[in-house]
């Protein structure tokens, strides 16, 4: 029973079997179609994405394309615009210069009765034209010798006709009966004769010989002469510094004075201390202390008294000698540093005064600026050339006295010093002789 | 040799811009170098250690005694003076005073050359600044408005240069100059104690 049952089983599956794999293989075949249908989707997707992102790429591209040409255009736009401002600028500037031009054009040859018409529509280049033009024509005719008829001052103030020979814009010389010669602006238009005798210099102009030097009196117009801008001499350098300048100067002058005073005295009492001692000290080795009295009687000066006064005593107690030599040396060095504190005052006073004088040049300064105001710079240079000429000459002043008074007072300490070193060394050598 | 020649060019260039007291600055740098040259080598001490074991040295070895500097000749010349004043039976001070004065002397010479420029340099950069201000204000004076030309730029380079230049003459002189005179100090005093401790020396 058991193994029937058995064989039915698996007679069933095996018929089950068959017709399980049938259905398997149908499936599979389903599967499979649809695998392969699924496989040609996607390769068609893929190459479709591909197409696409080809031509989105190329679309990017076209775009980039286009935004970098525009932006060329854009800048060289942007460069048109930057010179066409330059050349409005330029443009304005040229219309200033020539509306100036045109200015100064009236001005200038309005003063010769020439019309420059500068009404707001003209044309601005015509009209410069024109006013060039005229300019030559009028430049061709002040720098041309011309002769006119007119009347002019003598020295004597009366008024003498005749002709009147003008030498450009700038001298003229004039002809009449009774006087001939230069002539100087009188102002107003009226000429007078230069005071000085030019008659022959007239004639050659009037009858054009010309010679080779003439006199000839220059004007700037006839109201003006021509004004000479002068270097400054010396003397004007000075007034410009004032009082103070002078007083300063004379401060100094009294300086080079002393200087000059005690470069004497020291020379005096200086010059002769290295002779003075060598004579002494020749006869004191040779034992001869008193003959040395005699042998230096003939010099003079502040050092023989000191060496003097010593051999006088040498024969006392040592003490006494020092004190004897001491004193001289305090005797005489009131005449060795004469003047040499005041010197040296004189040179820290002219600074000092120096800066007084600027200090008053900048108030003067300030005066005029408080009643004409900044605008003219002549006026206010006036006052600071003042001031700073003030110091210049307080410098001047005080370097040479400075320079000149050390080295003096270094001179006169000097001296002290060898007078007493000499006469401390000839009464040690006297005594070593003696011992 | 050309690098040489364009510095050349270039410090004439300089000293004529800043006009006649650049000339006068640097015509006094040279006795102020000379002179600090000078002190520089005559103040230098030469032998180390203090006088009172110099003096031992002078007296132990005499003759045979090498000298190296200053002090050593001074302390020679100051045992001799002081030997003299022994046989006379003097006191030996004044003697030793009388030796070493030359030694005084030679110390402090130049020193006051050199304060004197150290004083003056400044002084006379300064006229030149002033000088130079005048050349500028009257150049402003008698100039039109718009041609104020070179005489301003000269003035104003003439006021600058000067001052710098009296500055550069004056401040190395003043600082070596301090110290040489504090070295000329230290050797006075050091004369004082040679004095002072030879003289003490014999009186035992």
């Amino acid at each position: 029973m058991k193994i029937l049952t058995l064989i039915f089983l698996m007679a069933f599956s095996l018929l089950n079997a068959d017709e399980l794999s049938n259905a398997y293989q149908k499936e599979f075949t389903f599967l499979k179609a649809q695998k392969s249908e699924l496989q040609t989707r996607l390769k068609k997707e893929k190459s479709f994405q591909k197409k696409e992102l080809a031509k989105a790429k190329a679309k990017v591209q076209s775009l980039q394309n286009k935004l970098v040409t525009l932006s060329q255009t854009n800048e060289t736009i942007a460069k048109q615009i930057d010179k066409s401002a330059l050349m409005l600028e330029d443009k304005n500037s040229n219309k200033q210069i020539s509306s100036s031009v045109v200015i100064q054009a009236k001005s200038l040859l309005g003063e010769y009765a020439i019309a420059v018409n500068d009404t707001k529509d003209m044309d601005v280049v015509a009209v410069m034209d024109k006013a060039f033009k005229e300019t030559s024509s009028l430049y061709k005719k002040l720098s041309s010798v011309q002769t006119t008829k007119g009347k002019f001052y003598l020295v004597d103030g009366t008024t003498a006709e005749g002709e009147i020979v003008k030498v450009g814009n700038i001298a003229a010389y004039g002809m009449s009966s009774n006087a001939k010669g230069a002539l100087a602006p009188a102002g107003n238009g009226e000429y007078k004769v230069w005071n000085k005798d030019t008659t022959a210099d007239a004639l050659a102009f009037a009858t054009a010989q010309p010679k080779r030097d003439v006199k000839i009196f220059i004007y700037e117009n006839l109201d003006k002469d021509i004004e000479y801008t002068k270097e400054k001499s010396i003397e004007e350098t000075l007034a410009g510094g004032g009082t103070i300048g002078y007083i300063i100067l004379a401060l100094g002058a009294l300086g080079v004075l002393l200087i000059l005073a005690r470069i004497f005295l020291l020379a005096k009492s200086g010059s002769n201390v290295k002779e003075i001692t060598d004579v002494v000290i020749s006869k004191v080795e040779a034992g001869q202390a008193h003959e040395a009295l005699e042998a230096i009687k003939s010099y003079k000066g502040a050092t023989a008294r000191v060496i003097k006064a010593t051999l006088r005593n040498i024969d006392k107690e040592r003490d006494h000698i020092e004190d004897i030599v001491t004193e001289n040396i305090l005797n005489e060095s009131s005449n060795i540093d004469r003047f040499g504190n005041f010197v040296l005052v004189l040179a820290a006073v002219a600074p000092l005064l120096g800066l007084l004088g600027t200090v008053t040049g900048m108030i003067a300064t300030f005066d005029i600026i408080t009643t004409h105001g900044t605008g003219d710079p002549k006026l206010l240079s006036g006052g600071i050339s003042e001031a700073l000429v003030t110091t210049m000459l307080g410098l001047v002043v005080a370097i040479p006295l400075l320079l000149l008074g050390n080295l003096m007072s270094g001179w006169a300490q000097s001296i002290k010093d060898s007078m007493e070193q000499s006469a401390l060394h000839i009464v040690n050598l006297f005594e070593i002789n003696k011992a | 040799m050309l690098a040489l020649s364009l510095y050349f060019d270039q410090f004439i260039h300089f000293m004529n811009a800043g006009g006649i007291v650049m000339w006068v600055l640097f015509v006094l740098n040279l006795p102020l170098w000379y002179a600090l040259g000078y002190r520089y080598f005559t103040l230098k001490r030469g032998t180390r250690g203090n006088i009172r074991r110099l003096i031992e040295k002078h007296e132990k070895r005499k003759s045979e005694k090498v000298y190296v500097g200053l002090l050593d000749y001074a302390i020679a010349d100051a045992l001799t003076a002081a030997e003299t004043a022994k046989k006379i039976s003097k006191k030996p001070r004044e003697y030793m005073y009388d030796a070493l004065f030359p030694y005084i002397i030679i110390t402090s010479k130049y020193s006051v050359l050199v304060k004197t420029i150290v004083m003056l340099a400044p002084l006379i950069g300064l006229l030149g600044t002033v000088g130079g201000m005048i050349e500028t204000f009257d150049a402003l004076q008698s100039s039109s408005m718009f041609a104020q030309g070179d005489s301003i730029a000269g003035g104003i380079s003439k006021a600058l240069f000067t001052t710098e230049l009296g500055l550069v003459v004056a401040v190395p002189g003043l600082i070596i100059g301090k110290i040489l005179d504090k070295k000329e100090e230290q050797f006075s005093l050091e004369f004082e104690q040679i004095v002072d401790i030879i003289s003490t020396k014999d009186e035992k």
